[in-house]
């Protein structure tokens, strides 16, 4: 097992399309590392890269100390679980797991061996010698992981590989894969566009778009501590609210001032930092409440009448309006008795609260 | 009342439907079954005239035999060479339809993986030979076999089958591979396959149904051929079925009810050839037609 090196890795289609631009990452020995962005970000691209089916335009890509960059697929010693998981339909799914191991010249029962040892891991020994048409979904996902598992790689890459299955299915496998993960300590690099996913799975999260890396960081920097406004909206369900406006100094005081919105955001800057005054408020939804904190760390009241209550059972999501301004709010009591067109006073976690320039959509202020 | 109304109108709406229906199917089945008529008869002349002869067949070309008589029959296969022609003509099929669908999966390969530019080159480079009528080249092959001591050989009629089937095999195949889903190909590259591993044990068993499909498709034009072993076989021990029926055709009388016995015994192969292999023969030709 090695960890992987990405060096000022680019990639262009033609001399307009840049999919994947000046890519730089280092991924220790055994980390469960998540690519994660919209579609057309170039997160599958990198990930093909690394594999070897894209070429590299410009840069290098290591695994361990050897240097990747230009080798084939075959040569580099991974393994990948493809979105359509990718099994060979005229073999038996036996064959289908062996099939690495007998190009590699591996002796027969050293093969069975693994076969077996694989299947017994995935639960899925019973289905050895059925084909591939023959199983469900679920099945076919267990497979084309245990066709990765059986080479022992370096590293294992992921392409969306849960996405083809239905909701339950996925959170179970989700659990399975990352257990399996932790057993086998593999460095992994998972790509998905579903933000649940990389929360969950990864130890690292690498945000993209357009190409670009937005942000690297554990679920909790990520989720916490957005580096930009694109990883605070894509990042998180609901998504962060947003409220544009500007940064006004009287009386000492740094305020945010909005339609509807006059919060003192003092604490998070000092009077004579205010660079930008043009700027975009975030907070998220479960960082509010309706009910008086009375202390410090929350800001003024913000008046705002309720549009739409969601119930989901453990938790309320409403639906606010604050003059022109909308946002949404979470509530975890129950008990509380909320009803649309109610007015209601929000008040904001002043902590918790993010600062970002309405020009370039950098966080300038916050935690 | 308004009820027995509606249900009323329910009905004639129906019986509209119903007749709509059923003027739709026999506008879709004549064309059809004029086709199959196109087909069938003469066929079916011919089977009835192998039984008749010539006497026979000159009084009453259209009707069935009075007896089933298979004096043809018997008097074609009483001629030893008849197998002899039969076996030369096994020999040039088969080895040709093996090369051409050896040699065409490969090309077609090579025109899925290589870039999709030199791939779309190199398969108008293979595919324009479709373009080309065979009368055109007649001279210029005859002189060319005849430089490399090709004629009257069943080495060169190989070779010239081979040539003029490899496009139309090409694009079949390639039309085929590319509804091959990529990814399989991908997955065999990283679980350590090389380009032979990966045609020899992913691509061809995957396209077996095309395969299946072209096989048919230059058995039943080789073992037709007449213009080539014409052209190039002038022994008697080379002739191949076709070149050997022509032996019935005399300058003034042509023996008609031996030809077709021939033509009748002939087909057999393909018959049995295409019985075997056509329930890949529909899925091969669709896939190749519409991604061709």
């Amino acid at each position: 097992m090695a960890g992987l090196t990405l060096k000022n890795v680019y990639k262009y289609y033609n001399k307009n399309t840049i999919a994947v631009s000046d890519f730089n990452l280092e991924i220790k020995d055994g980390e469960f590392l998540v690519l994660v962005g919209p579609s057309g970000c170039g997160k599958s691209t990198t990930l093909r890269m690394v594999a070897g089916l894209e070429e590299v335009t410009k840069g290098y890509i290591y695994i361990g100390d050897k240097d990747v960059t230009h080798i084939e697929p075959k040569e580099r010693d991974i393994a990948m679980v493809f979105q359509d998981y990718a099994l060979y339909p005229h073999m038996s799914i036996f064959e289908n797991m062996a099939f690495g191991l007998k190009l590699r010249k591996y002796p027969k029962d050293e093969i069975k061996q693994r076969v077996e040892n694989a299947a017994e891991i995935l639960g899925i020994t019973h289905l050895l010698q059925r084909q591939p048409r023959q199983l469900s979904g679920g099945q076919r996902q267990r497979v084309a992981l245990g066709r990765a598992i059986v080479r022992k790689p370096q590293v294992f890459l992921m392409d969306e590989p849960l996405s083809n299955l239905d909701a339950k299915l996925r959170v179970q496998m989700r659990a399975e894969l990352v257990k399996l993960q932790r057993k086998l300590a593999t460095t992994t690099i998972y790509v998905t566009h579903d933000q649940t996913e990389a929360m969950t799975m990864g130890d690292r999260i690498v945000v993209m778009k357009d190409g670009f890396v937005q942000q690297v960081g554990t679920p909790e920097e990520i989720y916490h501590k957005p580096s930009n406004l694109f990883v605070a909206d894509f990042i998180g369900s609901p998504s962060m609210n947003f409220i544009e406006g500007k940064l006004v100094v009287e009386d000492n005081k740094v305020n945010f001032k909005a339609e509807g919105f006059n919060i003192d955001v003092s604490n998070l800057i000092n009077i004579n930092e205010v660079i930008e005054k043009e700027v975009i408020l975030g907070f998220r939804p479960e960082n509010a409440t309706m009910e008086n904190p009375g202390n410090t760390k929350w800001s003024t009241p913000v008046n705002a009448s309720v549009e739409l209550v969601e119930d989901l059972g453990a938790e309320k999501v409403l639906f606010m309006k604050a003059s022109n301004q909308e946002f949404r709010v979470k509530i975890f009591d129950l008990n509380y008795d909320v009803k649309v067109g109610q007015s209601k006073q929000v008040y904001l976690n002043l902590n918790k609260i993010h600062i970002f320039s309405k020009s370039d959509g950098n966080k300038i202020y916050g935690c | 009342m308004i009820e027995k109304n509606k249900n009323t109108v329910t009905q004639v709406k129906n019986d509209t439907k119903r007749t709509s229906n059923l003027k739709e199917m026999i506008l879709r089945q004549i064309p059809l079954v004029i086709y199959a008529l196109l087909i069938l008869v003469p066929l079916t002349l011919v089977f009835f005239a192998s039984f008749k002869n010539l006497a026979q067949l000159y009084n009453d070309p259209l009707g069935v035999p009075h007896k089933w008589d298979l004096s043809n029959y018997i008097q074609l296969f009483s001629n030893e060479n008849m197998f002899v022609y039969f076996k030369n003509s096994m020999v040039v099929t088969f080895t040709s339809v093996f090369f051409i669908l050896l040699l065409g999966s490969m090309i077609s390969y090579a025109i899925i993986r290589l870039p999709k530019w030199w791939g779309n080159i190199l398969f108008a480079f293979v595919t324009v030979g479709m373009m080309i009528p065979t009368q055109v080249n007649m001279i210029p092959v005859y002189i060319l076999f005849a430089k490399l001591n090709l004629l009257n050989k069943h080495l060169g009629l190989i070779i010239i089958t081979v040539a003029m089937l490899l496009p139309i095999c090409v694009f079949i195949l390639t039309g085929f591979m590319k509804t091959l889903p990529k990814g399989l190909i991908e997955a065999a590259m990283i679980d350590g396959a090389s380009h032979w591993q990966i045609y020899s044990r992913i691509v061809l068993p995957l396209s077996l149904p095309s395969l299946a499909s072209t096989a048919i498709f230059c058995f039943v034009i080789s073992w037709n051929d007449l213009l080539y072993p014409l052209l190039f076989i002038k022994s008697n021990s080379l002739r191949t079925l076709p070149l050997a029926l022509l032996q019935f055709q005399g300058e003034y009388l042509t023996n008609y009810p031996m030809i077709f016995a021939g033509v009748v015994a002939a087909s057999i192969p393909m018959i049995i050839v295409y019985v075997f292999l056509q329930r890949y023969f529909i899925a091969g030709m669709t896939a190749g037609s519409m991604k061709g």
